[in-house]
């Protein structure tokens, strides 16, 4: 697999991954001489840092933190690379006075601990070997304040009997908007969808496959659905129920980031020609 | 983000030092959404004490603060002990050896030796309008919103990048657009003395990150200090205004904002949640440093009451010679004014292990930085108690 990420420090690393869930204080939680994880909080304790490829959600705690990563980069003890889920001010800091190649804008469950990651960290990729990726898109449709969801039927090649968007396989060739037009219309029979924004794709890992969903969401003029063979049931829930439901990995993280693409309202009258409106 | 050629130069061709502060700059500019690099009139840069920077942070500035110059006004915050009195305050000198070699490292690079967190109390403060590039979260607040100048908060080595190079990226505080009120505050509280501190710990956490806008907040610009370094200690905020009083308080407004109230109930909460300790060892105010002004007071302040516990003042060098006969008044009293250093990044611990103190800002840091229990008390109410 090859995933784009956003470039932070330039280069190329490579080597085993070395994945935390949770965010690394550098300061204390890090011996700045040898790169062990010192952090008795931290999943990663024990482990060391240098050589490997870092993915993390972030820094957290002292911004001296920035200094250990230098600290150990001069002593050859770096991660070979950094993949950070949120750059924040330590991390990118560290990152930079220490050279140590870093990418952002990927969730760390994207990796497995130990598999063998290459960062080029001036095209901002991450590479895989043996993991495959797949592009999906996955759509929310909207009526009055309440979202569709559906329930994946036995028949479906995967994730059956969990509840999703309607969703499907981006063939070659597709574009992506109009392979979500297409599956909208034959698993539910809407055809004049309205789309309402398309949020950043979010990762979901299984096994050696990486699913790169493209969420969509869609306002729909009323709340009438023709399921198809692919789903056994549906509901129209409130968004803040969504977490209730067993749903296909990162249904939730999909919705939210829709959410987070809705363009702002047009800003009313200001004053004096500038503001938020 | 665009780059000049000028700066493109400096990226390219620059000193080993200014090529990393210029790729150190790009970055927090792209990861920001910066659209281009601007020239900043001030830098003053955080991470000048040992006590807090330690010995990663030392082998940083003694390799990066070679072979460049700075390129504008420079100051720097305090280091871990008054550069001439070190020995009285207890630091030993092997520690003291490793201060100084942060401070050769600052003066390599051309920097005032102003070793202040209230850069903007010594000579002329920044102007209106202004952009600086400022660590040291209390003074970039008191800039933003007390002088109307426009800084981030920035961090030790992103100011030290604007240093060396001039410039800093344009987003956030930087752009007219982000500095707007975001939440009107209704303060339902007496205020005054250490509660302008409490105000700050109070109304940190319910701010959520948006520029406050006060209808009313009775107080001096002194009072605005101890308020901003307080609500900068517990929140990423950066701005306030203040109606008819912060020089912005009229572009603040626009639309409608949300509310919120803060009340004596909040204030009695954040005093209790920072009162660890019972019985001091020694009163220390400052953090920020005092002015001039606020060491006068305080030699008034002592004259009635007789010091039975150390007092431990933090100032400037420079307040400290505007106000010399107060500082002499002080010291005969049987108090200290120590200069370079302040509260929270002075090895207090190799003397004390309970500190009572006025500020809001020290008493959050107090025990985590210098491992003290705190007891968190107007300064009178101090001074009364303990002479």
């Amino acid at each position: 697999m090859r995933i784009q990420a956003e470039k932070l420090v330039g280069g190329k690393g490579q080597g085993p991954a070395l994945v935390s869930s949770t965010p690394i204080s550098f300061l204390g939680g890090v011996n700045p001489r040898t790169g062990e994880v010192l952090d008795p909080h931290s999943p990663i304790k024990g482990e060391n840092v240098s050589g490997r490829v870092l993915a993390f959600p972030g820094g957290k705690g002292s911004t001296v933190g920035s200094y250990v990563l230098y600290g150990l980069s001069r002593r050859g003890r770096a991660p070979a690379a950094m993949i950070v889920e949120k750059p924040d001010t330590i991390v990118t800091v560290g990152a930079v006075i220490g050279n140590i190649t870093s990418v952002y804008g990927l969730p760390s469950d994207v990796l497995r601990p130990g598999e063998w990651v290459e960062v080029d960290g001036d095209k901002a990729t991450v590479r895989v070997k043996d993991v495959t990726t797949y592009d999906v898109i996955t759509c929310f449709l909207r009526n009055r304040g309440r979202i569709l969801l559906l329930r994946r039927s036995a028949k479906v090649g995967t994730f059956q009997g969990t509840w999703a968007g309607v969703s499907g396989y981006v063939e070659e060739d597709d574009i992506f908007f109009e392979r979500a037009l297409t599956e909208i219309k034959e698993e539910v029979g809407v055809s004049d969808p309205h789309l309402v924004a398309r949020g950043e794709p979010v990762y979901a890992r299984n096994g050696q496959r990486l699913f790169a969903v493209h969420p969509y969401l869609f306002d729909v003029e009323n709340r009438e659905v023709r399921l198809d063979w692919e789903h056994a049931e549906y509901r129209w829930i409130a968004p803040e129920d969504l977490q209730k439901y067993k749903g296909v990995p990162k249904l939730v993280e999909a919705y939210l980031s829709t959410v987070k693409a809705i363009p702002e309202p047009m800003p009313k009258a200001r004053v004096r020609g500038s503001g938020r409106g | 983000m665009y780059l000049t050629p000028e700066q493109e130069k400096l990226l390219i061709d620059g000193s080993p030092s200014e090529q990393t502060a210029m790729k150190l700059l790009q970055v927090l500019g792209d990861v920001h959404g910066a659209g281009r690099l601007i020239p900043i009139t001030w830098a003053h840069v955080s991470g000048a004490s040992y006590l807090t920077i330690g010995d990663t942070g030392l082998e940083f500035l003694e390799d990066f603060c070679f072979n460049t110059k700075a390129k504008v006004k420079t100051t720097v915050n305090p280091i871990s002990a008054d550069l001439e009195r070190w020995r009285e305050m207890g630091v030993p000198k092997d520690y003291m050896e490793k201060q100084m070699r942060i401070v050769e490292a600052y003066r390599r690079i051309g920097v005032e030796e102003t070793f202040s967190c209230t850069p903007y109390l010594i000579g002329t403060p920044p102007a209106k309008g202004g952009h600086l590039a400022w660590a040291e979260s209390s003074a970039a607040i008191y800039a933003n919103s007390v002088l109307g100048a426009r800084t981030n908060r920035e961090g030790g080595p992103s100011a030290l990048a604007s240093a060396v190079t001039g410039f800093t990226p344009e987003f956030g505080l930087h752009l007219d657009e982000n500095r707007k009120a975001g939440v009107v505050v209704e303060v339902k509280a007496k205020l005054g003395g250490i509660r302008h501190s409490l105000l700050g710990l109070a109304v940190g956490p319910m701010l959520e990150g948006e520029t406050p806008y006060f209808p009313r907040l009775p107080g001096t610009d002194e009072d605005l200090k101890w308020f901003g370094a307080s609500l900068a200690s517990v929140s990423d905020v950066t701005l306030f205004h203040v109606e008819k009083k912060t020089p912005e308080w009229r572009q603040a407004r626009g639309g409608r904002l949300k509310r919120i109230q803060v009340t004596e109930k909040d204030l009695r909460q954040a005093r209790r949640s920072l009162n660890t300790g019972d019985v001091p060892d020694a009163i220390g105010i400052g953090s920020p440093q005092l002015s001039a002004k606020e060491l006068r007071v305080l030699a008034r302040l002592l004259k009635r009451h007789r010091p039975k516990i150390p007092v431990w003042i933090f100032s400037s060098r420079d307040a400290k010679s505007q106000a010399k006969d107060a500082v002499e008044e002080i010291e005969r009293l049987g108090g200290h004014v120590w200069a370079d250093t302040c509260l929270e990044v002075s090895p207090l611990y190799f003397k004390f292990k309970t500190v009572a103190t006025p500020s809001g800002k020290g008493a959050y840091y107090l025990p985590s930085l210098c491992r003290q229990k705190v007891v968190f008390e107007d300064i009178e109410k101090l001074l009364r108690r303990y002479t």
